[in-house]
């Protein structure tokens, strides 16, 4: 089990096309994910799950991973939401 | 075997007297609304496959809808249905649906539902507008599945089984009438006020109601045995079995009381002590078993109320459709005057299809005679209907939320433009008919006299006179205390309305719950009211209410009421005034 605390930087937070890149990323992934923010865990492959995090910016999510790859998975994970999601960095 | 909790009693409103029972059908509310069924355990697995062919055909749709954005606009916009396909494909979401139908052994659409709202809720909360966005999402995908779901004809249980007692956070007018077509034994809201127009509608069918039961919509579950008493506002569910053989034994006569307490009215119409007739007669809305009765006991219609027309059919009937309903009821209670009043139909009463408009305070909206002069054609579909059927001289025309004297000229003028047509082509219709207004919207009573001259008639619509006038909203159950037509402000403005009458010599009807209720009816005869019309179920009472009244007390009943200050004296006032004529 990995484990890897992020900031969320993008200005509008884990809206729906954030969400939705993070658990299209983890899906690739074999080991489970989690995603935490304050004491609410999800499965980090359901975009259901992660929506309902309704993370905004600044806030803290801890992201866990668990199998075979999960060493690149959470790495891998934390670069996309602390980079801000790539080319969304700025929406 | 089913095991059945008994609970203790929940206490609501009375909305509509009887007593009822039978088995509980919990509606939840989904646009659609979403009924929670218990599934038997060798369906389950049906149940699981039903919401897999759900989803599929959901991705079937979004596939198509994305191709063709993508097409026709192209990139980011054809990306939206990119997280719409994922949520449709949320395969841990839907193996918590999957397990929870298991578990529960509820139908698909009612847990899938359930745990789709749950998992609203928090975004709800956000004061995020883009994560309440993807509350669009996510009701836009599961608003999909579920059509799909009960869009199976084969599969979904549109029939109700007659006598279920309906369980719901609210029902809407048009959907107690739905339930009336399904033989609905009773009706259960856990929100709601008496006073509301749902409520209205039950009663004018007759179906025993009890609203503000709060939770019950979440305390009651499909397939409890439940015992309304619409007298008393009390829900009980699942008694014992002894008592509930005891119920079914005594059946006919527990729940047919009210219709027959009709057929022993008395001497119609009622006499005072000192032998003052007082003009008595119904609300109808419907047609219903009620009509045969009344007509029998030589009750008039003070109060026709024709929106469930529209209701019934989601659209404005035509003209001939409009005026075969109206002759039949006018035909059966000739001789006695029927009072047809137009559509008053708005926002807040009734979803109005093409002519839906979203308004923030949809009681001060467009609704009323200022909706109908917006659609004249529609308008005067409606009057010349109306004036068809009053060729053998019974009916009277009532024009619905008039507040202003130029909308009461529009109507007026639209009425003989109607008659004209009708001239034109030779239909009879009564060239002498009376016009009159509700006097419901506070400057209609203040400006009374100025309607006074071109009116025959008016009539009191006592519940949104108190609306509009103490600023409550009449299905607001938490100020269902506030609301209260005996408030001396209310009061005031009735008392104003029956001078500009008496100074006019025309006659003044009540025609909204007031009149029906039997603390009011002695002030309301010695204000001056020339005729109380109500509910046809409050009928026996006020008429062996009126048997024992003196007319000249009233007169001074209700003088010493106009001089009191606060509600609370003049509520005790009545209330004393009514032990004493026991």
């Amino acid at each position: 089990m990995v484990k890897k605390t992020v900031k969320v930087v993008n200005r509008l937070g884990m809206h729906a096309r954030p969400s939705a890149m993070f658990v299209s990323h983890a899906s690739k992934f074999k080991a489970e994910i989690f995603l935490e923010k304050e004491g609410l865990e999800v499965n980090g492959k359901s975009i259901m799950g992660v929506m309902m995090l309704a993370a905004e910016a600044g806030s803290e999510l801890i992201i866990t991973a668990e199998g075979e790859d999960e060493n690149e998975a959470v790495a891998s994970l934390a670069e996309l939401i602390s980079s801000g999601f790539g080319d969304l960095k700025n929406l | 075997m089913v095991t059945r909790k008994k609970s203790p009693l929940i206490k609501g409103i009375a909305a509509s007297p009887g007593l009822a029972f039978g088995e509980a059908r919990v509606i939840f509310k989904w646009e659609h609304s979403i009924e929670e069924r218990i599934v038997p355990a060798s369906g389950v697995n049906a149940e699981i496959a039903r919401l897999d062919k759900a989803v599929e055909e959901t991705l079937v749709e979004l596939e198509r809808w994305r191709k063709s954005a993508g097409q026709k606009i192209g990139g980011p916009v054809a990306k939206i249905f990119d997280t719409q396909v994922m949520i449709a494909c949320d395969h841990d979401f839907l193996n918590k649906v999957k397990d929870d139908i298991k578990g529960s052994r509820k139908n698909a659409e009612y847990v899938y539902s359930m745990l789709v709202e749950n998992s609203l809720t928090p975004l709800r909360m956000s004061g995020d507008d883009y994560m309440r966005q993807m509350v669009y999402d996510i009701e836009a995908v599961s608003r999909r599945i579920i059509s799909h779901l009960i869009g199976l004809g084969e599969h979904a249980e549109t029939q109700f089984p007659p006598g279920c007692i309906f369980v719901a956070q609210e029902f809407t007018p048009a959907e107690v009438l739905s339930l009336y077509e399904r033989h609905a034994a009773g009706i259960v809201t856990s929100g709601g006020s008496a006073i509301s127009h749902m409520a209205l509608v039950a009663r004018s069918l007759l179906i025993p109601t009890v609203v503000g039961a709060v939770q019950s919509h979440l305390k009651i579950k499909s397939g409890d045995r439940v015992v309304i008493d619409g007298d008393k506002g009390t829900v009980s569910i699942n008694p014992g079995d002894a008592e509930w053989k005891e119920l079914h034994k005594h059946k006919t006569q527990l729940t047919t009381r009210h219709i027959s307490m009709l057929q022993n009215l008395p001497e119609f119409p009622p006499r005072t002590a000192d032998g003052v007739a007082i003009d008595v007669a119904a609300n109808i809305d419907l047609p219903g078993p009620v009509d045969q009765i009344l007509s029998q006991h030589k009750v008039g219609v003070g109060l026709y109320r024709t929106e469930f027309l529209y209701l019934q059919n989601g659209s404005f009937p035509a003209e001939d459709k409009q005026f075969l309903v109206y002759d039949a009821v006018v035909s059966k209670y000739y001789p006695q005057p029927v009072v047809i009043r137009t559509f008053d139909l708005g926002s807040d009463k009734y979803f109005m299809n093409e002519h839906q408009v979203k308004e923030g305070n949809p009681a001060l909206g467009w609704r009323g005679i200022r909706a109908a002069l917006d659609m004249p054609k529609i308008f005067k579909d409606q009057l010349r209907a109306i004036l068809r059927a009053s060729h053998r001289g019974n009916v009277k025309i009532l024009l619905p939320m008039v507040a202003d004297i130029s909308e009461l000229k529009k109507a007026l003028d639209l009425i003989k433009r109607a008659m004209v047509e009708l001239r034109q082509k030779s239909i009879k219709f009564d060239r002498a008919i009376e016009v009159g207004v509700m006097i419901e919207v506070p400057s209609a009573a203040v400006a009374a006299e100025l309607m006074a001259e071109r009116v025959a008639f008016f009539s009191i619509g006592s519940n949104d006179l108190t609306q509009y006038t103490l600023a409550a909203d009449r299905d607001n159950e938490r100020l269902a205390r506030i609301f209260n037509p005996l408030h001396p402000a209310v009061l005031r403005l009735i008392e104003i309305s029956i001078a500009a009458a008496r100074r006019r010599n025309i006659p003044i009807a009540m025609c909204g719950e007031m009149s029906g209720d039997i603390i009011a009816i002695p002030l309301l005869i010695g204000l001056g009211i020339t005729q109380l019309s109500m509910n046809p179920s409050k009928l026996p009472a006020a008429c062996r209410l009126i048997t024992k009244l003196n007319y000249q007390k009233t007169v001074e009943l209700a003088a010493a009421i106009m001089k009191m200050k606060t509600l609370k004296e003049i509520e005790a006032r009545l209330l004393d005034y009514n032990m004493l004529l026991k």
